[in-house]
């Protein structure tokens, strides 16, 4: 099941619905600078946990 | 841009209110971590709220245009921040409709009760009034949701452009949307950050199974 999932999503796939991302079909390099950068390790309600050890950057693309 | 999906109640919105403190407006929510922005912690007790706002701009699903005239609601915000001549003030206000994709429409209106726009425009209006503090960081919450398809490719062409000069966040349930227009993608369930990695990667090669029945529309 995974492997005919991966097929049809592969990125012919997306091009052929309109849908890959630009820099995917160009090939170009991905941005790398990093200007906001989540460490973030909790976020309650009250006393129940709604999120939980999330860290990933956000980078600009300039 | 990043793109944060993931079904509804994963923790996208929660986590885009921690992004410019949004969720200190709420007694019960409980921030604790750290989120750096150029550096700096955010959540920090020194940070100022409001210059942190103006740094952070965010638009929210339901455009929320305030009443008052298409003039006064793109130009409150530097009203409160800039100390701008009326020159200065009328180009920033028309740089900024022209860069929402408004100023055709609604150049000869400024007057006008904003009101009175329909919802593809107030929320076009909605970005310009974001855009014209010219925040280095645009929280985007759904921004398409209500929209119709011509108004969101011309939100979408907008946000292309933003690229350039904004860092860009957007929450989006449209995952062709996502695919279309973000670099990173962030996949959440159940307030867990399960992958995250370069769009093109997340859609076409998950290394986790849960963000593959996502995309696949095996899971809701």
């Amino acid at each position: 099941m995974r492997h005919n999932l991966k097929t049809s999503l592969t990125p012919d796939g997306f091009e052929a619905h309109g849908l890959a991302h630009p820099s995917a079909r160009a090939g170009e390099p991905l941005p790398s600078p990093v200007k906001l950068d989540i460490r973030y390790v909790g976020f309650r309600f009250g006393a129940t946990p709604a999120l939980h050890d999330i860290s990933f950057p956000i980078t600009p693309t300039a | 841009m990043t793109a944060l999906i993931g079904p509804s109640g994963c923790g996208k919105s929660t986590l885009v209110r921690v992004l410019n403190r949004m969720a200190d407006l709420y007694e019960d929510q409980h921030v604790e971590g750290q989120v750096l922005l150029d550096g700096q912690d955010i959540l920090g007790p020194d940070v100022d709220v409001l210059t942190l706002r103006r740094r952070v701009g965010m638009v929210t699903q339901k455009p929320s245009p305030f009443p008052m005239s298409i003039y006064d609601n793109v130009a409150i915000g530097m009203r409160l921040n800039e100390e701008l001549t009326k020159t200065q003030l009328d180009q920033r206000v028309e740089d900024a409709l022209r860069r929402a994709a408004l100023w055709e429409e609604v150049g000869g209106l400024l007057d006008h009760s904003a009101l009175s726009l329909s919802g593809g425009q107030q929320q076009c209006l909605c970005l310009a009034r974001t855009m014209a503090v010219r925040p280095e960081v645009i929280l985007l919450d759904e921004p398409c949701s209500a929209l119709d398809p011509i108004s969101t490719a011309k939100i979408e062409e907008k946000m292309e452009e933003l690229k350039s000069v904004s860092t860009l966040v957007i929450i989006t349930h449209n995952l062709q949307q996502a695919a279309r227009i973000a670099d990173y993608t962030a996949f959440l369930y159940l307030g867990e950050l399960v992958e995250f990695g370069p769009t093109a990667r997340l859609f076409t090669e998950p290394r986790e199974e849960r963000p593959l029945s996502y995309v696949s529309g095996r899971m809701g």
